[in-house]
């Protein structure tokens, strides 16, 4: 049987072909079913398990209409290979948080895609926490189409051994004073790889848009390999845009606070591997989602 | 002969390329509390980072005795567990790691066992309240956007929490208002009630230790001390300054 | 866990690489000076090549007619045509401005013009020389300029700075004497040994057809007293458009080198094909500082690039403001130990142009540190794109990298994009990266207005303070020459 590619997580703006992170390749095949969600508002937090069989696809289909809220949280175990497609519609001053939760089995292949389109006065609120144990590729694209309509995302990452993750991230702003915010934290341990590309497009007629970008990789494998492009597009003169990247390992005076107080440079380095992860489940009030992450960070630091 | 505590002994280090500290003495007994002060820039700071073990501060002569030990090469977290703490003068943000997590992490690892949360939690909150700290800065990144008060007493509440037998405060007062002041030495107080702890409190300006007991006051410039005396010399200190001192050389 | 997106290197076309000896050079596959680091870092891959075809117009014919024009040496002779056999391999490149408008059928027109595309002055556009008018440019130079004019006496000046630096002991030459005379080996030992014709197309075009340029040597120690400048040394043919600058600076030398000038340069054959190649040896220190101002109908394709060994630095200072398109990323291999590079840029886009600049940096040493500082600004419709790369190496530990950049929108109709990518393939490193973009504070223009100053005076002065990164590094002349400059092209009544 031949193989299959699938190109995923495309930079919208590509640059020079040898760096090699215009986009990722990924062998796949169209073989498995697939199986639709839907999700509409309700009052009470969603939860759902996203599993499949070998090469399936998934998609969850999430979507409101004015001023309403949704609540997703969303935990993926038990699957070899599996394509996850979240689209989501934020209706006029609707709210949306969807959470997702990844700790996949080793040897297996995640591909976790969202789409999003966001109208006037809606919010996006997402928080991914990805912990391995096979390859992630999660690329999400929102269009902030109305005006002052806003997309937060916090990311928390933990790879380890030889795992795989790739990110891509874009966020296109076309209303005026529409807003993005995303934070994308985690640590890099063993032979990881990581990849993130983050790409804020501030469309011409997107007047007073404000998109930031964060970043900062903690480097702790002795054959980790990180590779960062944060983008910045823009055809609109009034914006406010930023980026910022930091990488590398547990900086010297952060080392030595933690020494002081009796904890190790090893102990210390663990500390802050599950430090981005630990952070975003604080953020989350809902204690199922805090009892997925920590039992997740249990079994992939054992 | 009441063995010391902290032996000193014709200390000398090096930052970089340039010696700081040119050959101190000094002795810390049990239970005892000792203020170090001296003109700013004068190597107070080195002196409790070099006590600490920070690396960046080269220990080229001399020697260090904790407890009839020598610990002058002795790595920093090994001599945070033997019972030495060394409280910041400007405490850094570690964004990712609660307050409440970082000092729990350090109890389990200086007494090798795992804490129970509900003893741990207890306790941590009574040492808050008895600094004035509202509890919800027990969840929150640790110094991430607290204010300089809040992070002194945050360092405070560390001292308290870890029950060190040695305990150096750098400049804990400097930046801080009246109140703040008033609290941070009513933590140092219950400190010494508590742990019957030694000190050494490194400072510049006497007001954290109006209503402290104090036994030695060592004063130091440019790099040595040149003057040793009880708790009298602070007031001598607070009226003239150190240029009398200087005068009666 | 398998990685499933690494593919194999495949280097097609390529014999195995000979070992070693430089002396009987005549193939391509000879070491290059880039060999030991990693060559995956700038290999085309697989699907940049085309399938082979023949260039309408350049071919060897041409090549050799070129050659034997200049009396190349025959090495010379052999190294253009393998780099036209490379350049009709590869394709152009896809991920930049759009360079439909240069005729690639017809290359070689840009090489060798047609009669009937003799230039003279009554030919040159209106707003060329009211733009010389306005920059208040000497008669005398503008010819040269314009690329219509016989030999501009600035040879005279030319040869004075030449005689002043040999009394030190450094060689300024051109490089077509270079290539014959006492130096003649060792140009031979450098040249296009840091940016091969394998790199991109118009490195491999440049390869075939280059002419003109500079050679400097600046020997072991020698602190240079003046910078050495290259205006001087314009020539009426070809303007400059394939010219080679090759300089070496020896162990413990310090050279300051300047390139080009705020006046615009215009030529009717409207490609720019330079190369530029650096060698900075052992703790020598190399500052590079270029003002471009190609004229609008320019397709600016340069390849700068500078290899430091242990203990040297580079500084690039490079203000950006002409030609219609522009690929201008100068690059720095940092391979010894402790090597330094800093890039101090600015990129003015106005109308029509599309400037694609950028820097790029490998780290292939321990301790070495790299430094960025940008800003671009656009303006009336350009566009201005920052690229850049950031490698560090598995073996580059306690490498710094602190990259910078910042970039002004004057108005909606324009577009900024900044596309930075770093790859860190050591835990011992720290990376730095920070970009911002915004547009001109109202309340700023306010201010200044509130002094007295017109609104366009206020946008001026701003943007020119927006440019100091740069200004600030240059001499004097070239400074006030940089912010004259931008005053005009503010004013929108630049040619």
């Amino acid at each position: 049987m031949s193989e299959m590619k699938r190109t995923v997580n495309a930079l919208p703006s590509k640059t020079w072909y040898w760096l090699k992170m215009n986009d990722a390749v990924l062998p796949w095949e169209e073989e498995g079913g697939s199986e639709t969600i839907q999700v509409e508002s309700k009052n009470v937090p969603v939860f759902l398990q996203v599993s499949g069989g070998n090469y399936e696809k998934k998609q969850i289909e999430i979507s409101t209409k004015e001023k309403e809220e949704v609540e997703v949280y969303m935990q993926y175990a038990d699957f070899s290979h599996l394509e996850a497609l979240t689209k989501i519609h934020v209706g006029k001053g609707s709210r949306v948080k969807l959470v997702q939760v990844m700790k996949t089995g080793k040897e297996t292949s995640l591909i976790n895609r969202i789409e999003t389109k966001v109208e006037e006065k809606g919010s996006l609120e997402l928080y991914q926490v990805m912990l391995g144990q096979g390859n992630i590729y999660g690329e999400t694209l929102t269009d902030l189409v109305g005006k002052e309509a806003s997309f937060d995302a916090d990311l928390g990452y933990l790879v380890q051994d030889e795992e795989l993750l790739d990110i891509n991230m874009v966020v296109n702003h076309f209303g005026e004073e529409t807003r993005s915010r995303i934070k994308a934290d985690g640590a890099l341990k063993d032979k990881a790889k990581k990849v993130f590309r983050g790409t804020i497009d501030f469309k011409k007629g997107s007047v007073g848009a404000e998109g930031e970008e964060t970043e900062t990789v903690l480097m702790l494998g002795d054959d980790v390999q990180n590779q960062t492009i944060p983008v910045i597009l823009c055809s609109e003169e009034t914006v406010a845009g930023s980026h910022g990247a930091t990488i590398g390992e547990l900086d010297e005076d952060t080392l030595f606070y933690f020494e002081s107080r009796g904890i190790g440079k090893k102990e210390a380095e663990d500390i802050m591997a599950r430090a981005a992860i630990d952070r975003i489940g604080r953020l989350l009030s809902e204690e199922k989602a805090q009892e997925w992450i920590q039992d997740g960070l249990k079994e992939v630091l054992s | 002969m009441s063995h010391k505590l902290l032996t000193v002994k014709d200390l000398h280090v090096n930052v970089g390329e340039k010696e700081i500290l040119h050959g101190i003495n000094l002795q810390v007994g049990k239970g005892e509390t000792h203020v170090l002060m001296g003109p700013n820039g004068t190597g107070k700071s080195t002196l409790g980072y070099a006590i600490a073990g920070n690396p960046r501060y080269e220990v080229t002569e001399g020697s260090i005795l904790f407890n009839g030990e020598d610990i002058t090469y002795m790595p920093v977290n090994e001599r945070a567990k033997k019972g030495i703490f060394l409280s910041f003068q400007n405490p850094l943000e570690v964004p990712g790691v609660t307050l409440s997590a970082f000092i729990r992490s350090a109890l389990e690892y200086k007494t090798g066992e795992r804490i129970r949360l509900f003893t741990y939690k207890k306790k941590l909150l009574e040492m808050m309240e008895l600094l004035n700290m509202d509890e919800s800065y027990a969840e929150r990144d640790l110094n991430v956007g607290f204010s300089g008060g809040e992070k002194k007493k945050a360092e405070i509440l560390q001292l308290l929490m870890l029950e060190p037998s040695l305990a150096i405060l750098d400049e804990t007062d400097s930046g801080l208002d009246v109140d703040a002041v008033r609290t941070v030495s009513r933590g140092i107080q219950i400190y010494q009630e508590r742990c019957k702890g030694s000190l050494l409190i490194i400072t510049h300006s006497t007001k954290i230790l109006e209503s402290l007991h104090v036994d030695v006051t060592h004063v130091m410039e440019n790099g040595i001390v040149v003057k040793e005396g009880d708790a009298s010399l602070v007031d001598v200190i607070n009226e003239n300054g150190f240029t009398e001192l200087r005068d009666e050389k | 866990m398998r990685r499933e997106n690494e593919t194999s290197e495949k280097k097609s076309g390529r014999k195995a690489r000979k070992s070693g000896k430089r002396e009987e050079i005549t193939n391509m596959e000879e070491k290059t000076y880039v060999d030991d680091i990693d060559r995956s870092v700038y290999d085309i891959k697989d699907e940049e090549h085309d399938a082979f075809r023949i260039e309408e117009g350049l071919t060897p014919e041409i090549v050799d007619q070129i050659s034997k024009e200049k009396h190349d040496p025959e090495w010379m002779r052999e190294f253009r045509q393998q780099s036209l056999k490379i350049y009709q391999e590869l394709k152009v490149p896809d991920w930049g401005p759009s360079i439909k408008g240069l005729d690639m059928d017809h290359i070689a027109t840009y090489v060798r013009p047609h009669s009937d595309m003799k230039n003279n002055w009554k030919n040159v556009p209106k707003d060329i020389k009211e733009t010389f008018e306005r920059l208040g440019i000497p008669q005398a130079e503008r010819k040269s300029l314009a690329g219509v004019g016989a030999q501009y006496d600035s040879e005279l000046v030319y040869h004075n700075v030449k005689d002043e630096v040999a009394a030190q002991g450094v060689v300024y030459l051109d490089m077509e004497s270079a290539l014959q005379g006492e130096y003649a080996d060792m140009v031979h030992e450098y040249f296009m040994k840091l940016i091969t014709p394998r790199d991109h197309k118009f490195a491999a075009l440049h390869g075939a057809v280059w002419s003109g340029g500079s050679f400097v040597y600046v020997p072991k120690g020698v602190d240079v007293s003046i910078p050495l400048q290259s205006y001087f040394r314009l020539n009426a043919k070809g303007a400059g458009q394939f010219e080679h600058t090759l300089i070496i600076v020896d162990e413990g030398a310090n050279l300051h080198f300047i390139e080009g000038c705020s006046a615009p340069k215009y030529n009717v054959a409207n490609l720019h094909a330079g190369c530029v190649e650096l060698f900075v040896k052992k703790n020598a220190k190399l500052r590079y500082s270029t003002i471009e101002n190609w004229s609008k109908n320019m397709y600016n394709l340069n390849s700068k690039r500078a290899l430091v060994e242990e203990g040297g630095t580079i500084e690039w200072v490079s203000g950006s403001f002409g030609s219609h398109v522009s690929y201008l990323y100068p690059m720095s291999i940092l391979k010894g130990r402790g090597a330094k590079m800093e890039f101090t840029g600015v990129t003015f886009a106005a109308a029509g142009q599309n400037l694609d600049t950028g820097a790029k940096v490998v780290h292939a040493a321990p301790d070495t540190s790299s430094y960025m500082n940008t800003r671009s600004i656009s303006k009336g419709g350009g566009i201005s794109t920052f690229r850049s790369s950031v490698v560090v190496q598995k073996n580059a530990t306690g490498t710094k990298s602190a990259v910078s950049c910042q970039s002004l929108m004057l108005d909606s109709e324009s577009r900024s994009d900044t596309i930075p990518a770093m790859d860190v393939r050591t835990k011992e490193a720290s990376i730095g990266h920070e970009a911002k973009i915004g547009s001109i504070s109202d309340d700023a223009v306010f201010y200044l207005m509130s002094r007295g100053l017109t609104e366009e005076e206020a946008r001026a002065l701003i943007v020119s303070g927006f440019a100091d990164n740069v200004s600030k590094e240059l001499p004097m002349e070239y400074a006030v020459e940089m912010n004259n400059l931008i005053r005009l092209e503010m004013k929108g009544s630049i040619g």
